[in-house]
């Protein structure tokens, strides 16, 4: 429902019965006949208050931290850090010239800890107030509205106008009644060839935090649509014709908030995290033979193997079966195991499991067929279930699906 | 301030400010007087206004509290407002979307129309009609979304168009 286009259809007709020439021509009748009896008010000059009030730039960066220099996370935060990030190794990047601001002196925005490479960044933040107290307390039900949403953005300063970028984020309220998000931001190598994020500037926005389902739910009310991704955050909401829908009127903690920092890769971020080879389209060759019947009219499948192209940061490996038969017909035979028993296996004997959905199948003039699958890794609820994983090619020593463990080679 | 200047602002606001009177009073009568006033009390006042858009704020914040003070009083609860009229229909008959929702949007409290018509209609922000009104947008938001949730009750009650 278009309440903007019901509410100008309604009011188009509540119109005053005068134009204005009759209108001031009343006033000042009005104005003139009182003349005598009208006691003279004293002017005074009022400084506007903007309606729209800015959000007022405040150099806040760590609390209890200064706010300029470098800042070296782990330094900082010593013994205070949360365990489960620290085991993570989220705070292992390194910061300078951060600045934050938020709309409401009762809240603080605070940059927990960024982690990552050189086309990677990896930022922790959490929205909270100053008195102590949840900002659960002050718009949520910490219990029903554990999911949040927010309309946030990240911007960084970057030389190459074609370089792209590619944002996730996951928002949440946690153990503390506070807002956590955590924010990855990753370049794109497709087009360009310096793809550091190394003493680049980082700016995320973000405006208003929303109970999820109050916003999906009037999101779908108002027939506006949203880019979301897949942990949570939502941005860019409009109607159809592209109008910028508003949000405001949702249920929400509507703060106006934002953060900027120069960023550099931590040399520690490396020793848990395993970075990406130079070699961007490193493969791993991954044969195994299965034969499979799907159905009495197509031919047995010979062979078919398995490849791991280019396991990026971020959420998602691709698989590709590569099946080959005798056959002239194309159709393609089902997807031989199911979606969620595969795991990586590292040399050091580390299991990492992964998760997979959907999936495209493709064949070819040659009777080829190409199945590509999503896989992707998600980081324990204790993390906040959030999806980022680098890991180097050469470190996969095998593959387990379905529990059947396959050696690469 | 000069007539030609008065004139140029009540071609710019009037219809606001009436809107906004007969959002708060549900007459159209009223809203005629209020918005009178308001206008009255722009031209005799010195008040030193650095924009257009401050004096649009300025004057719906007075229109909205004459009418507030207009439905305190003891004449308003005497008198009986002259409101929109809505043809009686049958119940089964849709009723058609270009005749809009103004009677059910007559049907909530002052507070909340007023609420809905700054933000629906002139396109104001929570914050901005905080502003404007001297209210929290806590407030504010919780108004709209009661609001909302009651104007669609009655939508869907009257049977007035799919949702």
């Amino acid at each position: 429902m278009n309440y903007k286009k019901l509410f100008e259809q309604s009011f188009k007709s509540v119109v005053p019965s005068k134009d204005s020439k009759a209108i001031m021509k009343s006033v000042i009748e009005r104005t003139e006949r009182t003349d005598m009896e009208k006691t003279k008010r004293k002017g005074i000059r009022k400084p506007f208050v903007a309606a729209a009030a800015a959000a007022a730039a405040v150099a806040l960066g760590v609390t209890g931290a200064a706010a300029a220099g470098i800042i070296n996370f782990n330094e900082i935060f010593g013994n205070e850090i949360k365990t489960e990030i620290e085991d993570s190794y989220l705070l292992m990047g390194r910061t300078e010239n951060i600045e934050a601001y938020v709309s409401d002196e009762d809240y603080n925005v605070n940059l927990l800890g960024v982690t990552g490479g050189n086309d990677v960044a990896i930022m922790s933040i959490e929205i909270s107030r100053k008195d102590g107290k949840p900002v659960t307390d002050y718009f949520v039900n910490k219990n029903d509205d554990s999911t949040m949403t927010g309309i946030i953005s990240t911007e960084y300063k970057w030389d190459n106008p074609k370089a792209e970028k590619r944002q996730s984020c996951k928002v949440w309220v946690n153990e503390e009644g506070n807002i956590a998000v955590n924010i990855e931001l990753a370049v794109e190598f497709d087009y360009i060839e310096d793809i550091s994020l190394a003493g680049k500037n980082i700016t995320i926005d973000g405006n208003g935090f929303y109970p999820a389902k109050d916003f999906y739910d009037y999101i779908e009310e108002i027939g506006a649509k949203y880019q979301i991704d897949g942990n949570g955050a939502a941005e860019c909401v409009q109607y159809d014709d592209g109008t910028p829908a508003d949000v405001s009127s949702v249920a929400s903690l509507p703060l106006e908030w934002g953060i900027s920092f120069d960023y550099y890769p931590s040399e520690k971020s490396s020793a848990k995290l395993f970075m990406r080879e130079e070699d961007k389209n490193s493969t791993v060759t991954f044969r195994r033979k299965q034969m499979q019947y799907i159905d009495p009219e197509y031919p047995e499948i010979i062979e078919y193997g398995l490849e791991i192209t280019d396991i990026q940061v971020g959420s998602t490996n691709a698989f590709i079966d590569i099946i080959e038969y005798n056959d002239k017909k194309t159709k393609f035979p089902a997807y031989s195991f199911p979606d969620n028993e595969i795991c990586l296996i590292t040399k050091c004997g580390e299991k990492i499991e992964m998760s997979s959905n959907g999936g495209v199948a493709r064949a070819n003039s040659e009777h080829e067929i190409s199945r590509e699958k999503l896989v992707y890794y998600s980081d324990s609820p204790e993390l906040g279930g959030y999806s980022r994983l680098a890991i180097d090619v050469s470190e996969i020593a095998a593959i387990s699906i379905n529990g059947e463990v396959f050696e690469l080679e | 301030m000069s007539e030609a200047e008065f004139e140029r602002l009540i071609g710019l606001y009037s219809g606001t400010v009436y809107r906004t009177a007969y959002c708060r009073t549900g007459s159209t009568a009223d809203a005629e007087d209020i918005m009178q006033e308001a206008f009255l009390r722009l031209y005799t006042s010195e008040l030193a206004f650095e924009n257009d858009e401050h004096i649009k704020a300025w004057l719906i914040k007075t229109a909205a509290n004459l009418g507030k003070n207009l439905i305190k009083s003891g004449w308003y609860r005497l008198s009986e407002p002259i409101t929109a009229k809505t043809e009686e229909r049958p119940a089964k008959e849709t009723k058609s979307r270009e005749e809009g929702i103004l009677p059910l949007i007559l049907k909530l409290k002052p507070k909340n129309r007023l609420a809905l018509y700054m933000h629906y209609y002139e396109g104001y922000s929570v914050r901005e009609i905080a502003a404007v009104l001297g209210e929290k947008e806590s407030a504010v938001t919780s108004r709209l979304l009661r609001a909302r949730k009651q104007l669609k009750a009655l939508i869907i009650k009257e049977g007035i168009y799919e949702l």
